[in-house]
C-alpha cells in the first residue's frame, strides 16, 4: 500500500485537547479512515499549530480525500513518499 | 442425522434468521462435495417453527432445466409463480418470486442448492432477488461447490452478491476427533481413515458403511464396494435411479430397470437410496456419479432409452432431451432438443439453449435443407446471446449458405445478413460491413419492410459507435418512418435515440426533444434497456456540450433504471460519464466517488478501466494529486485502441492540460498536434472550441475553419471575464477560473485564485498566484481564507454579503450602490454565489442559504 505525505493548514490552529473529547476526536478520525482502508501513521505539527504534515498509508489519494471529507479535515497537498530509514543500514554491519 | 463440528455454522444461520425477521439476509454455503452443505441446511431447517421453508435445487443434466430450482419452489407455492414459469415468462417469474418472498410478511427461509449447476436464468433471478431481499423478512440460503472456475457465470453472480446482509460460510472437512466420533465402537484406524478421506464426512460415512478390509482410495471405490454387496435386482434399481437423476418414482424405476419392488426396498434398507415424498434419490450426488460411472456406455445408453420411453411429456422437454442425447437416439434428439433449446432461450437460459442446439446439430446431417436451416439458426442465435462469437459466426455462415442455395426468400436472407452484421461487426468489422451492404442490396428493391428498418437500425448504431454522426443521422432518418409504419416500438425508440444523440452532440439542441421522446416512449413500452440508454445519451450529450448541470440528473436516472431492472447497461461507463460532468462542476469529491464505484462494479471491463483512468487522471492533475500521469497514460492507450474521437479527444486534452500545469509546453503541443489530424474529418463546435483554446495556449496553428463554441472563442479572443461569466452560468467552475487565470487584470486573477482555492486546484492556483506576484500585486492569498472555510458553502465574506442581499430581493444595481462597488463586480460575485450554492437562479439563493439540500450530489447510485 503506498505511503503519502499529506499537508494540512489550520488557519485557526489545530487543537486536540488532552481529555475524553480529544480521544474521541482522534478515534473518530481513525474510524473514518478505516472505512476507506486508510491508515494514519503519525503527524508532525508546526510550532504555531497551523500546519501539519501527516504520514498516511492508503490505497489512493482519493481515499485520503474521502476520509478527510468525512472528518472535515483540510487537505492542501498529497505527495507519494518512500521511507528512508538509517536503521536499515545499521543491521548490515 | 448427527452433525459434528457444525455448531458455529448453525449459529451463523440462526443469527442470520433472527436478523432477517427485520431485514432479509443472504447466506452462501460453500465447500467441497460431500462436506455436508445439504446436511447443514437440512438440519437447520428442521424444527424451525412458524417459518415457511421453500427449497429448490439445480441439477446436473446435459443442460439444466431453466429456472429449475424456482420451478421446484413453484410446485410448493403454486399460484402466479407456477403460472409464470409454465408460460416461460421470465419477467413475470421474477416479479412473482419477489411477491413470494415479501408477500405475507411472515418470515421465510428459501434454499437454493447446488448453484454450480445453475442455468443463466436462475443466476439472473438469484442476483435480482438477493439485491431486494433486505426489504423482506426472508433468509435466502444458497449452496455451491467451492471449486468454481474463474470464467464460470456463477463466479460473476457471486461477485455481485455483496453488502452487509450477505454472509458466507465455508464448510471445512472434519477433524480427526470428529472422525473418531463417527467411527465410535468400530475397529478402525481413525488416523488412517482421516488421512484417506481428507476428513470428508460423506467419504468417511461411506467407508464405515462399506465394512471393507482395505481402505478405499476414492469415494467412488467406497460407494461401489457397498453396491457390490447387493443382489442383481437391487443393482439394476440403483443403475436406473442413477440414470433418471432427480424425482424418480418407484414405479418409474421398476419400469426402467425391469426389477421388482423388493429391489428398491433393499436399496433403501442398505442406506444407498433415500426417499423424499414419492421420489427416490441417492443419498448424495457423488454416489449417483459413482454408480453411473460404473455402468458401461452401452448400458447407460440403453437405460436412458428406457427412461425416455417410460417418461411422459410432463417431465419437460429439457429432461427428455437430456435422456435422448445420452441415449444417442437420433430421432428423439431431433424431435426434442430443438424444443428444449427454444424453451431455454425464451427463459433467458442461453448457455443451455446453445448446448441443446449444438447437440441437435450433431444429427442434422441427414435432414433436408429447411430443417437444417432452422437448427443452425437456433444455434447461431443462442451462441450470440452467450457471447460465443465463433459459434455464432460459423453457424451463421451455414445459415447464409443454406438461404442462398434455397434461393427463394430474399427478405429472410436480407434480414439474416443484417443479423450477421450485428453478430460479427465487433470481431471483424470489414466482414460485418460487407454483410450489411449485401443486406441493403437485397432489401432495398423490395420496398418498405420491417427487415429493412432493422438493417437500418444496425447501420445507424454502428455509425454512432464510430462517431460518424452524419451517417448515423442519415440511416436513422430513413429508418424512422419505416419503423413507425410497422409500429416497432423498439426500433422507433432506437432511431429517435440516435437522431437525438447525433444532433445534440453536434450542438443542435433539437436533439434534446428527440431524446426526451425516446425516453418517454421507451418507458411507456416497458423497454427498460432502451430507456436507460437514451437517458445515458442525453446525459453524455449534455456533458459533451458543456452543460454538466443538466447532464448529472440524466445520468443518475440511467443508473437508477439499470439498478432497478437488473439490466446490463454497463454502470461503469455511465458512472465515468457522470464523473466527467462532476469534474467540470467542481464537485470533485463526488467525481472521485463516481469513479470508485465504476472501478468496483463487477462488470467493469479493461476498456472501461481505461476510460475511468482518463477521467481520474484529469481530476488528479487538477488537484495536484500523485498518479495523474500514470492514469492518463493508461487512458490514452485505451482510447487509441478504440480509434474513436469521442475517447481520444478528452484524454489528449487532459494530457495537454497536465503538461501545461507542469510548464511543459512542448509536450502539450504534441498532444494538441496529434488531435488536429483527428479533427480534420469531423468537427463540432465544442470539441473544436476546446482544441482551439489549447492551440492558442501552446502557440499551435489550428488549420480548421469551422465554427467554435462561444465561451472558447471569447477566451481565445482575450475576453476572459466574459468567457468566465458564460462558464459560470453553466456551472463549469474550473473552466471559469481557468479562463480568468489567463487574464492580465489583477481583479480577474484574484477572482480566479479564489475559485481555484475553494476547489482545491493546487497547481493552477500556484500558476495564477505567480502571475499576480509578477504584476506586483501584494497580499496574494496562499489558500482559502479562513472565512471561506468557515462558510459551509465556501463563500467568501464578500460573497456571503452579496448572497444575503440577493436573498432579500435586491437587484445587482441596488447591491452595487449598497456596497459601493461596480455592477460588473456585483455580477461576478452573484455568479460565484450561484455556482457555490449550486443553484441556477436568484430565487433559490435564500433557500440555499437556509441550508436546504440543493441536489442529489451524494455520489452513490439512487
Amino acid at each position: 500500500m503506498p505511503r503519502y505525505l499529506v499537508q494540512r493548514t489550520f488557519p485557526d490552529g489545530l487543537h486536540f485537547p488532552i481529555d475524553a473529547n480529544g480521544r474521541k476526536a482522534v478515534s473518530d478520525i481513525v474510524a473514518a479512515n478505516g472505512q476507506r482502508d486508510v491508515t494514519w501513521v503519525h503527524s508532525y505539527v508546526s510550532d504555531d499549530d497551523q500546519t501539519t504534515w501527516c504520514i498516511y498509508d492508503a490505497p489512493s489519494p482519493e481515499a485520503i480525500r474521502a476520509a478527510a471529507g468525512a472528518t472535515k479535515l483540510p487537505v492542501d497537498a498529497i505527495r507519494p513518499v518512500n521511507v528512508l530509514d538509517p536503521y536499515f543500514y545499521a543491521a548490515e554491519r | 442425522m448427527r452433525l459434528l463440528e457444525r455448531s458455529e455454522h448453525l449459529g451463523i444461520l440462526t443469527s442470520a434468521l433472527d436478523r432477517a425477521q427485520r431485514s432479509g439476509e443472504v447466506v452462501l454455503v460453500s465447500g467441497e462435495p460431500g462436506v455436508g452443505k445439504t446436511a447443514l441446511v437440512e438440519t437447520f431447517c428442521v424444527g424451525l417453527e412458524g417459518i415457511r421453508v421453500l427449497s429448490g435445487r439445480c441439477d446436473d443434466l446435459f443442460a439444466p432445466r431453466p429456472l429449475g430450482p424456482f420451478a421446484d419452489i413453484a410446485r410448493q407455492v403454486g399460484g402466479p409463480l407456477r403460472d409464470a414459469i409454465g408460460r416461460a415468462d421470465p419477467q413475470a417469474a421474477f416479479d412473482a418470486f419477489l411477491d413470494v418472498l415479501a408477500g405475507d410478511r411472515h418470515p421465510n427461509v428459501v434454499v437454493l442448492e447446488d448453484l454450480q449447476w445453475a442455468d443463466d436464468a436462475t443466476l439472473d433471478l438469484l442476483r435480482f432477488a438477493a439485491r431486494r431481499v433486505a426489504q423482506t423478512s426472508t433468509l435466502l440460503i444458497g449452496t455451491h461447490r467451492d471449486a468454481v472456475p474463474t470464467d464460470h457465470p456463477l463466479r460473476r453472480a457471486l461477485g455481485a452478491l455483496t453488502g452487509p446482509n450477505v454472509h458466507r460460510i465455508e464448510l471445512p472437512p472434519l477433524s480427526v476427533s470428529a472422525v473418531h466420533s463417527l467411527a465410535e465402537g468400530r475397529q478402525v484406524d481413525v488416523v488412517a481413515l482421516h488421512e484417506a478421506t481428507g476428513g470428508n464426512p460423506f467419504f468417511v460415512v461411506e467407508v464405515l458403511a462399506a465394512e471393507v478390509w482395505t481402505m478405499p482410495t476414492t469415494v467412488r471405490d467406497a460407494v461401489l464396494a457397498r453396491v457390490a454387496a447387493l443382489d442383481t435386482g437391487s443393482r439394476d434399481a440403483l443403475a436406473a435411479v442413477a440414470v433418471l437423476g432427480a424425482h424418480a418414482s418407484p414405479g418409474l424405476v421398476m419400469r426402467v430397470a425391469g426389477c421388482e419392488g423388493e429391489a428398491i426396498e433393499h436399496c433403501l434398507a442398505a442406506g444407498l437410496l433415500d426417499v423424499d415424498g414419492t421420489a427416490l434419490h441417492f443419498r448424495h450426488e457423488m454416489s449417483r456419479r459413482a454408480v453411473e460411472g460404473s455402468l458401461t456406455p452401452w448400458r447407460q445408453a440403453s437405460l436412458h432409452s428406457a427412461a425416455l420411453a417410460a417418461l411422459g411429456d410432463e417431465a419437460g422437454a429439457v429432461t427428455l432431451a437430456h435422456h435422448a442425447i445420452s441415449a444417442c437416439d437420433e430421432d428423439a434428439v431431433l424431435r426434442l432438443a430443438p424444443r428444449a433449446a427454444a424453451e431455454c432461450a425464451s427463459l433467458g437460459a442461453h448457455r443451455a439453449a446453445a448446448r441443446l442446439s449444438a447437440a441437435a446439430l450433431l444429427y442434422a446431417g441427414d435432414l433436408d435443407e429447411h430443417q437444417r436451416l432452422d437448427l443452425f439458426e437456433a444455434h447461431a442465435r443462442a451462441c450470440r446471446a452467450t457471447g460465443d462469437f465463433e459459434g455464432a459466426h460459423s453457424s451463421g455462415a451455414v445459415v447464409l449458405d443454406l438461404l442462398r442455395s434455397l434461393g427463394a426468400d430474399q427478405r429472410r436472407e436480407g434480414a439474416w445478413l443484417s443479423w450477421m452484421f450485428g453478430a460479427t461487426c465487433g470481431q471483424s468489422p470489414s466482414e460485418g460491413t460487407a454483410h450489411l451492404e449485401q443486406s441493403f442490396a437485397l432489401l432495398e428493391p423490395l420496398g418498405d419492410t420491417i427487415e429493412l428498418a432493422t438493417a437500418l437500425g444496425q447501420a445507424a448504431g454502428w455509425a454512432m459507435v464510430r462517431s460518424d454522426r452524419e451517417a448515423s443521422l442519415a440511416f436513422a432518418q430513413r429508418g424512422l418512418p419505416l419503423a413507425e409504419q410497422f409500429g416497432d416500438e423498439d426500433l422507433i425508440v432506437r432511431f429517435l435515440d440516435m437522431m437525438g444523440s447525433a444532433r445534440l452532440n453536434c450542438g443542435d439542441d433539437g436533439g434534446i426533444d428527440l431524446l426526451h421522446d425516446a425516453v418517454a416512449r421507451a418507458e411507456r413500452a416497458g423497454l427498460q434497456h432502451a430507456a436507460a440508454r437514451a437517458c445515458n445519451n442525453l446525459g453524455a450529450g449534455f456533458d459533451a456540450t458543456w452543460r454538466p448541470l443538466d447532464a448529472v440528473p440524466w445520468l443518475d436516472r440511467a443508473l437508477a433504471i439499470a439498478s432497478a431492472h437488473e439490466i446490463a447497461i454497463t454502470p461503469p461507463l455511465v458512472l465515468a460519464d457522470r464523473a466527467e460532468a462532476q469534474v467540470k462542476l467542481g464537485r470533485w469529491d463526488a467525481a472521485a466517488e463516481s469513479l470508485r464505484l465504476a472501478l468496483a462494479d463487477p462488470s467493469c471491463t479493461e476498456g472501461d478501466r481505461g476510460y475511468v483512468a482518463a477521467v481520474m487522471g484529469t481530476l488528479r492533475g487538477r488537484r495536484g494529486d500523485p498518479g495523474a500521469k500514470g492514469c492518463l497514460d493508461q487512458g490514452l492507450a485505451s482510447a487509441l485502441a478504440t480509434d474513436l474521437l469521442q475517447y481520444i479527444h478528452p484524454v489528449r486534452i487532459a494530457r495537454a492540460e497536465l503538461a501545461l500545469l507542469g510548464g511543459a509546453v512542448d509536450a502539450a503541443r504534441e498532444e494538441v498536434t496529434a488531435l488536429i489530424d483527428l479533427h480534420r474529418t469531423r468537427t463540432e463546435p465544442w470539441r473544436l472550441g476546446e482544441l482551439a483554446l489549447w492551440c492558442h495556449r501552446t502557440g499551435t496553428e489550428l488549420p480548421i475553419d469551422a465554427p467554435i463554441a462561444e465561451p472558447f472563442a471569447l477566451h481565445v479572443a482575450g475576453r476572459h471575464d466574459e468567457a468566465a461569466a458564460m462558464w459560470e452560468i453553466r456551472g463549469c467552475a474550473y473552466a471559469a477560473a481557468d479562463a480568468l487565470g489567463d487574464s492580465g487584470t489583477e481583479a480577474d486573477l484574484r477572482q480566479a485564485l479564489e475559485i481555484l482555492h475553494s476547489l482545491g486546484a493546487g497547481p493552477r492556483a500556484a500558476q495564477v498566484a505567480g502571475r499576480l506576484r509578477e504584476l506586483g500585486a501584494r497580499m496574494v492569498p496562499r489558500g482559502p481564507r479562513s472565512a471561506t472555510r468557515a462558510h459551509p458553502a465556501g463563500l467568501t465574506a464578500r460573497e456571503a454579503e452579496v448572497a444575503g442581499l440577493v436573498a432579500d430581493g435586491l437587484s445587482n444595481a441596488q447591491i452595487g450602490r449598497r456596497l459601493v462597488v461596480s455592477p460588473k463586480t456585483v455580477d461576478h460575485h452573484v455568479s460565484a454565489v450561484l455556482m457555490k450554492l449550486r443553484v441556477s437562479s436568484r430565487r433559490d439563493v435564500g433557500a440555499a442559504l437556509a441550508g436546504e439540500p440543493q441536489d442529489g450530489e451524494g455520489g452513490g447510485q439512487t
